[in-house]
């Protein structure tokens, strides 16, 4: 069986000429069906212009320019937008980082559910367009969905908007649903319960999932595979289980050093030092090597790509495997 | 980003023409402004280019006049406007409480009164000069320069170097005019810009409504108006003064909209 | 909502009162004594001050405006010195008018405003035409576009009349076409200025995630800026309709002088000219009025748009 999503050299850029910026640089993925891929990396690294380039809802400055999106056997990468309408909603939902301002504070959250119903299921009484997003609310746990339904956005809640977006995003039983920091925004209580409810409704509905955080925890549980980006790139790519015991990128082990786990607690964490380069500035060779703690002089002339460091795990480091030389 | 050049170099070369002709208006004028040939409302020729009016005035030479008297009185209104709502900005800006709420108020009543209408009123209780245009016009101009002001004194009040220099005891005055004032010339230019457009416009106007300089003042307004019943006979009468006054107007105005 | 309202209308009253008294003041004090000019020049000192004391224009100020003030709570505003007809049927007359100029020109601009800048893809060429034609028609003065379109439409091309007003009795169709020229030149200033404010406003929604939600939902371009954009952003224009229908109270005064239409703006700018202090007062005070009424209205329009305030109560 074919991935339901295959992304294949894929580069988006924002502005144009000398100044543009490109923030998805040769990007290849691909996500089977039912399965959760998580992507993580810092803000900036090009996860949400990689969501949005997939959903192919790019702000006006930003274009894809290489590669392929291939959702379904059907590259999506320069559908037209009657056909991306098709599919965004009905076929790719999303749910969003803030759920505060995700909701228009002008229409009852029941209007905006219906609107994604209306659009892709054609001509539905109000009677069964209402049950259906009664429903719906009661599938994301929302309590008394029957008198919510009414409700306007600002009388709810943080965590109580994010699941009427889950929700919303369920309404039209998507393939894939994309996750952009579905949790970053909420409390932490707030956050385990998104989290528990989206891994069950993928359960209920075998949807496949991409699940995109800065926040490897996040991830740990979910994910079947996870791809670690670094400045528009994939330096890491591997099955869960391979990312937390045997990841081969230093980025990625220091990703893993930010997360407190008890265990280990005497290790030294691995912090990383320094910040995401700007995308005008980008570092020669591998672009992470001015914080890596394992750079080699060749570590900023070489052109480095992801090689293969064991079966389904890929790494874009010249000196993998590092287990020998920890610092 | 371009366009805003283009808007800012239209604006600032069209004032510099208009200022020019206002300065050689009498070098560049053929005839005396006011002085009549004798004869009445003759069509455009090669010796009166435009035509003369009902009185036989070379109509070319009053509309180069005409720049001086629009000029003066927008820019003179547009200073009196500053000089009362910038210290009122500033202080309600700055110093906030009850002075700001109320400060606040009656600009907020003020900015929605009709300017053409508070403009007829004054004049019919002061009487129309140029001094008095240009003060009316003024007081009409000042609540909008106070709340502009005022918006960017409550920004600029948080920040870093104005908490600086309160924390090292400087005082409400040296603040506002050291640390606070400078940093509001560029919006401060702009509405100086866009003050003397409007001015300009409503002081034509009031002139086209027979409430302007009384005659015989070359007045781009008043020429409108007096051309206004000949326009079967000779339309540039009229529409010649009017393309002054838009012009000038707007010059003005993508001055000030440019510097936003 | 109720509450919201009352708070309003509360806080309105005693402004619509405070100003009237300013004006009434100004005018009282700097025009002279209503005497001096019902008797003409010749009026001798003692029948001047005979009539002063006859009519109370001796009396405190607050007592001629509490007086002026009752009588015009019942529709009267006192005689014109120059027509000698009485004022409330002047107004009765000009009012009708100005209002129906004005609200052609205020619904046309707003849905021209709103409905272009909403519709319109915001391309290179058509978003600074839009531009453009809003900055023109914010600069060109009234009387000159007026002119212009006299120029053009009347006496070159000879379709519309000049001037004048046709009633309805007239004929509808009549009417109409004498309603066109004036009606575009005072709707060109208020496009101008919708759109600014509209187009700003536009802008920031636009950003907002919410519209990035609708998008990420299927909703085509089209809903997505009328269904979710537009109703985010039409609130300042909302508000500055407010302020200019209460400033249309006045009349269009400009575009009813070119176009010779008999409206409040007219009659306004004849009572200046003649010094006729009645009309002069009663105009004053009727825009003043319209304008804290229409600022009201506006306000409520906008709460009701906003359901965080429809829903508190």
């Amino acid at each position: 069986m074919t991935a339901l999503l295959t992304i294949q050299g894929l580069r988006t850029e924002f502005g144009g000429g000398d100044r543009s910026i490109v923030a998805v640089d040769g990007v290849d993925l691909s996500v089977e069906r039912g399965a959760t891929l998580g992507v993580v990396g810092e803000s900036g690294c090009g996860k949400s212009a990689l969501s949005l380039s997939i959903m192919g809802l790019l702000p006006e400055a930003g274009r894809v320019t290489a590669g392929r999106i291939i959702f379904d056997g059907r590259d999506i990468a320069h559908a037209s937008p009657a056909i991306m309408r098709t599919i965004r909603g009905k076929r790719i939902a999303m749910v969003f980082q803030e759920p505060m301002t995700s909701l228009n504070p002008l229409f009852t959250i029941g209007f905006q559910i219906a609107e994604a119903l209306r659009e892709h299921e054609g001509r539905l009484t109000d009677r069964a367009a209402r049950a259906r997003i009664i429903d719906v609310l009661h599938r994301v746990r929302i309590p008394s969905p029957e008198r919510r339904i009414d409700e306007y956005p600002h009388q709810m809640s943080g965590g109580m908007r994010q699941r009427v977006m889950i929700a919303m995003a369920l309404s039209c039983s998507p393939d894939l649903l994309i996750a952009d920091e579905p949790t970053t925004a909420l409390d932490v209580t707030v956050q385990a319960q998104i989290l528990d409810l989206l891994g069950e409704l993928q359960a209920q509905t075998g949807m496949a999932m991409i699940l995109i955080t800065h926040d490897l925890g996040v991830v740990a549980e979910m994910a079947d595979r996870i791809a670690v980006m670094y400045a528009g790139r994939i330096v890491e790519f591997a099955t869960a289980a391979e990312i937390f015991d045997n990841a081969q990128h230093p980025y990625t082990l220091g990703l893993l050093g930010s997360i407190p786990r008890i265990e280990n607690d005497r290790e030294r964490l691995l912090a990383i030092e320094g910040a995401v380069p700007s995308p005008l500035r980008l570092p020669s060779g591998c672009r992470f090597h001015p914080r890596c703690v394992f750079a080699a002089p060749e570590c900023s002339r070489a052109d480095i790509r992801l090689t293969a460091v064991d079966v389904d795990h890929v790494s874009a480091c010249l000196r993998a495997p590092v287990e020998g030389i920890r610092p | 980003m371009s366009g805003r050049l283009f808007q800012r170099w239209l604006g600032l070369s069209l004032v510099a023409a208009i200022v020019l002709v206002a300065i050689l208006a009498p070098w560049l004028a053929p005839y005396d402004p006011n002085m009549s040939s004798g004869s009445v409302l003759s069509r455009p020729s090669a010796a009166n280019i435009i035509g003369t009016d009902q009185l036989g005035r070379d109509v070319f030479s009053r509309l180069l006049y005409g720049a001086r008297v629009s000029l003066v009185i927008g820019l003179a209104a547009s200073l009196v406007g500053m000089v009362i709502g910038v210290p009122i900005g500033l202080v309600s800006g700055y110093v906030g409480g009850k002075a700001d709420l109320a400060v606040v108020q009656v600009v907020d009543i003020l900015i929605s009164l009709p300017a053409i209408v508070m403009a007829l009123i004054i004049t019919a209780v002061v009487g129309a000069s140029v001094t008095n245009l240009i003060l009316i016009l003024g007081i009409l101009k000042w609540p909008i320069i106070a709340r502009i002001v005022r918006g960017q004194v409550l920004v600029l009040r948080e920040q870093a170097f104005v908490e600086a220099a309160r924390s090292i005891g400087c005082t409400t005055t040296r603040i506002l005019a050291r640390h606070i004032a400078p940093n509001i010339m560029r919006v401060l230019g702009a509405q100086f810009a866009i003050a003397t457009s409007t001015s300009i416009f409503t002081a034509a106007s009031l002139s086209f409504l027979g409430l302007g300089l009384p005659p015989p003042a070359a007045d781009w307004g008043g020429m409108v108006q007096s051309g206004f019943d000949y326009m079967f006979l000779n339309p540039l009468l009229t529409l010649a003064p009017g393309a002054a006054v838009t012009l000038t107007v707007l010059s003005f105005y993508l001055i000030g909209e440019s510097a936003k | 909502m109720i509450r919201f309202v009352l708070k309003r209308a509360i806080w309105v009253a005693p402004n619509i009162l405070i100003l009237t008294f300013l004006l009434f003041a100004i005018l009282t004090s700097w025009l002279g004594s209503p005497s001096a000019m019902m008797l003409g020049l010749d009026a001798s000192p003692a029948a001047i001050s005979e009539m002063n004391r006859a009519y109370g224009f001796d009396d405190p100020i607050i007592q001629q405006y509490v007086r002026w003030l009752w009588a015009a709570l019942q529709g009267d505003f006192g005689r014109s010195y120059a027509t000698k007809q009485t004022v409330s049927s002047m107004i009765g007359s000009a009012l009708p008018i100005s209002i129906e100029l004005g609200l052609w020109a205020i619904c046309l601009s707003g849905f021209a405003a709103v409905g272009l800048n909403s519709l319109i893809p915001r391309g290179k060429i058509s978003g600074s035409l839009i531009s453009a034609v809003s900055v023109v028609s914010i600069t060109i003065p009234n009387f000159m576009l007026g002119a212009t379109l006299v120029y053009v439409f009347a006496i070159y091309l000879r379709w519309l009349p000049t001037s004048a007003w046709a009633p309805w009795s007239d004929g509808i169709l009549d009417h109409l076409l004498h309603l066109i020229l004036p009606v575009a030149t005072l709707s060109a200033f208020y496009f101008g200025s919708f759109s600014m404010i509209y187009r700003a406003e536009y802008r920031s929604v636009m950003n907002q995630l919410f519209v990035r939600v609708a998008r990420a939902k299927g909703l085509s371009a089209t809903r997505v800026s009328l269904q979710h954009i537009l109703p985010n952003s039409v609130l300042p224009v909302i508000t500055f309709m407010g302020i200019t229908l209460g400033q249309l109270m006045g009349g269009a005064v400009v575009t009813e002088v070119v176009f010779s239409l008999p409206g409040i703006g007219r009659t306004f700018v004849a009572a200046i000219r003649g010094n006729d202090y009645p009309v002069i007062l009663a105009i004053g005070a009727i825009v003043l009025t319209g304008m804290m009424v229409t600022n009201l209205i506006a306000d409520i329009v906008i709460a009701w748009i906003n359901p965080q305030v429809r829903l508190s109560s």
